[in-house]
């Protein structure tokens, strides 16, 4: 390891947040550059005057004087205001999203109502147009019998007729026939 | 009922079911640590106890919103951050007690007004004194109050870079580089008493 290198690991170096191996390569380096060991030691004493400042507690009373400021403030508090009622009801609603669906811990519940949702949607739609469909088509089927039959029989008595064209024909006259 | 083998979780769900004694529980974990917290960053005897106390309050009042992946420790100094930038913020304190080290570098000798130590200090005597923590806290009080936050997070507070960054919203890199600089800073206003540490 050279100068340039370790100035990319010194911060984590001092910080004794590099991996065993890296810490002895800068060790190496260290023990041979006496300009970077000056600074690394220079930074690790930094570190060792910020850690030596004596730890200052809360004086005595402040818990009660937490409590007497926070029971001020409920009673100084309005009654819960619609909108706050609202963020509250949203922020139940935030919560239910992040429990579990079918075992997906990371599927928001949010992403599987959304998918219910879909699907009754597309199938309703089918179902509409099946709907429309047979209510708007009538079919006659005593018609379509007798056609067989014609047809059957007119086909047995000639037998080498082009059936297509003897069909257009007929249905033709029937229709004619109807109006 | 106190609980002292409760976690922070339980407390806070303790919290959120409107148990008052659950509260009190994390005020009697977390308010020397707050207290020292704030100490540090502003370092004003008639400010810190008001924005301690601060910390605990707007905590009760956004206990019920807390997220229960949420960590309590770094919740709680990130709510102290915050109250701490913003009284900065407020009242202008920034521009009177930071001053950019650039700037001492280039008006050294034209200016009178950094407080930095001169050749006649004796380390021993100051150590001796207290007077060395002193001189610490003035160090720190130049910082930016966001690398001062990291210094104190990571080598007072003992958190990682994870647990910084979670406190200061702010990405793992911008935590490491901010802790570099700070040492930097650090070591060349401290320089003269590194031998008495």
């Amino acid at each position: 390891m050279n100068c340039k290198e370790l100035s990319k690991y010194i911060g984590d170096y001092v910080n004794k947040t590099l991996s065993s191996d890296l810490a002895s390569d800068i060790e190496s380096h260290l023990s041979a550059c006496p300009k970077c060991a000056k600074l690394v030691r220079e930074l690790q004493s930094t570190s060792l005057m910020v850690r030596s400042l004596s730890r200052l507690g809360a004086p005595a009373g402040f818990a009660e004087n937490v409590r007497s400021r926070i029971a001020i403030q409920s009673e100084s508090k309005p009654t819960c205001t619609s909108w706050e009622l609202i963020k509250q009801w949203l922020h139940s609603l935030r919560e239910s999203f992040r429990t579990p669906v079918f075992g997906l811990a990371r599927v928001p519940r949010l992403v599987v109502v959304s998918l219910l949702l879909c699907l009754v949607v597309v199938g309703s739609m089918l179902v509409v147009n099946q709907v429309r469909y047979s209510s708007e088509t009538v079919i006659d089927w005593a018609y379509i019998e007798t056609c067989r039959d014609q047809h059957a029989s007119f086909a047995s008595a000639n037998p080498l007729a082009d059936n297509a064209a003897i069909l257009l024909r007929e249905r033709a006259h029937d229709l004619g026939g109807k109006m | 009922m106190v609980c002292l083998q409760c976690t922070d979780t339980v407390l806070v769900l303790r919290c959120q079911e409107d148990d008052l004694d659950a509260f009190d529980e994390i005020v009697a974990r977390y308010k020397d640590e707050i207290y020292n917290y704030i100490w540090r960053m502003i370092s004003n005897h008639d400010d810190v106890e008001d924005l301690a106390q601060e910390v605990f309050v707007r905590a009760f009042a956004a206990i019920k919103s807390f997220r229960r992946e949420s960590n309590l420790r770094t919740w709680l100094y990130r709510i102290a951050t915050n109250l701490c930038v913003d009284r900065y913020r407020r009242k202008g304190l920034e521009k009177q007690s930071i001053v950019p080290l650039e700037r001492e570098e280039s008006e050294e000798g034209q200016s009178k007004s950094i407080d930095l130590p001169d050749d006649t200090y004796d380390p021993q005597r100051i150590y001796e004194r207290s007077e060395l923590q002193t001189e610490i806290q003035k160090a720190l009080m130049k910082l930016p109050e966001k690398q001062r936050a990291v210094v104190l997070l990571f080598d007072l507070e003992g958190m990682s870079y994870e647990e910084i960054a979670r406190v200061l919203d702010c990405p793992i890199g911008t935590v490491k580089s901010r802790l570099f600089n700070a040492r930097l800073s650090l070591r060349k206003l401290l320089r003269p008493y590194m031998e008495a540490c």
